[in-house]
């Protein structure tokens, strides 16, 4: 949600290493991290402050993984994005998480995938709800981007979305055929 | 012939007292001379003790302020509200203190008890930071500080729960252990 932003980040780990000479701090053993309703998991976070004063946390894992609630006009929607991979990197001032390596970014509503995106790295715009997904090489094999994206019209009635249905005018005069 | 009898016996007593006072004066070597007092009994004293460390090349390095000390004859020293800070030039002050302190090491290591806190100064853009615990041992050689009691550690807005801690002041290191929690604040 837009208003995770204004909560405070919450991290729990087994231990805690800092340095302050270069501004590191390693969180070892099962780390968890929130921020409303932003939830990361992951074996090891290396949270670095930027010169500019940013955070940039580095999740790694077998998977790291991220979850976040999204805005929806619809409340009775919960829509949620989830991530995974075996490197996620959050950057505060882009508002941005990058997955590395086994990336996977799926979307859901109200539990049902909706979409879903793979492939060697995918960067999430948090803000801004945008991915950018790319291929490559890992490990000798080459990775494609598959996206899978769920077709609107769904036959249940939680989808908000159903086409218009057409109905016959009642005002407008029936066209003249020709003979 | 009487007085010359007495004066023989007198000079037998005589010397018969100086060779018992010489007798005994070598059994009881003064070097067995121990004056035992009883554990407790503090050997000296001091208040409002500030006493300043130096290193090879003259300068001040640390300081140890007490309200009150106690030294005892085995080497034990106690204190009141002792405050240990340090003098490093170009490096933060760090300055720890707490409800009462000893050392059994003529302070090689310094044990801190009862509202222990270490204060770090900011430097440059790190913020200051702080520990608080229940107990915590300084190391001056070193220049650490070690508990493993529950602590909070504080740098800047941010703090972290944990239940020990290791902090190396000179090379700036922290090690917190157990479950750790931290808590960032919000910038918004």
């Amino acid at each position: 949600l837009q208003s995770d932003n204004s909560k405070p980040i919450e991290i729990a780990a087994d231990h805690f290493s800092g340095d302050q000479v270069s501004q590191t701090a390693v969180y070892t053993g099962r780390v968890e991290v929130h921020q409303g309703t932003l939830e990361m998991h992951g074996d090891r976070l290396d949270l670095q402050i930027t010169p500019k004063g940013y955070r940039v946390g580095v999740l790694t894992g077998k998977l790291a993984t991220f979850k976040q609630q999204r805005d929806n006009p619809n409340p009775k929607i919960s829509e949620w994005m989830h991530a995974e991979a075996d490197k996620l990197i959050y950057n505060e001032e882009k508002d941005t998480i990058t997955l590395i390596n086994n990336a996977r970014l799926t979307r859901t509503e109200n539990g049902v995938l909706k979409d879903e995106a793979t492939g060697q790295t995918i960067v999430y715009d948090i803000r801004n709800a945008r991915s950018v997904a790319e291929g490559g090489t890992a490990g000798g094999e080459r990775r494609r981007v598959t996206t899978v994206i769920a077709p609107r019209k769904q036959d249940n009635s939680s989808s908000s979305s159903d086409t218009t249905k057409l109905r016959s005018s009642t005002t407008l005069a029936p066209a003249n055929r020709t003979k | 012939m009487r007085e010359r009898v007495s004066a023989i016996v007198a000079i037998i007593l005589l010397a018969f007292l100086i060779g018992a006072s010489y007798f005994y004066a070598v059994q009881s070597g003064l070097k067995d001379l121990k004056y035992l007092p009883s554990e407790n009994s503090p050997d000296y004293t001091a208040t409002k003790l500030s006493l300043t460390d130096f290193d090879g090349a003259g300068n001040p390095v640390r300081r140890v302020i007490a309200d009150k000390v106690i030294h005892y004859s085995d080497d034990r020293t106690d204190a009141d509200h002792p405050r240990y800070i340090t003098l490093t030039p170009n490096k933060p002050q760090v300055d720890a203190s707490s409800d009462r302190g000893w050392t059994h090491d003529a302070g090689k290591t310094i044990e801190f008890e009862g509202n222990v806190k270490i204060l770090r100064d900011p430097a440059g853009s790190t913020p200051a930071l702080s520990f608080e615990t229940q107990k915590m041992t300084a190391f001056p050689d070193t220049e650490r500080f070690t508990s493993d009691s529950p602590v909070v550690f504080h740098r800047g807005s941010d703090s972290t729960t944990a239940s020990g801690m290791d902090y190396s002041y000179a090379n700036g290191t922290i090690s917190l252990t157990g479950r750790v929690n931290t808590h960032i604040a919000s910038r918004k």
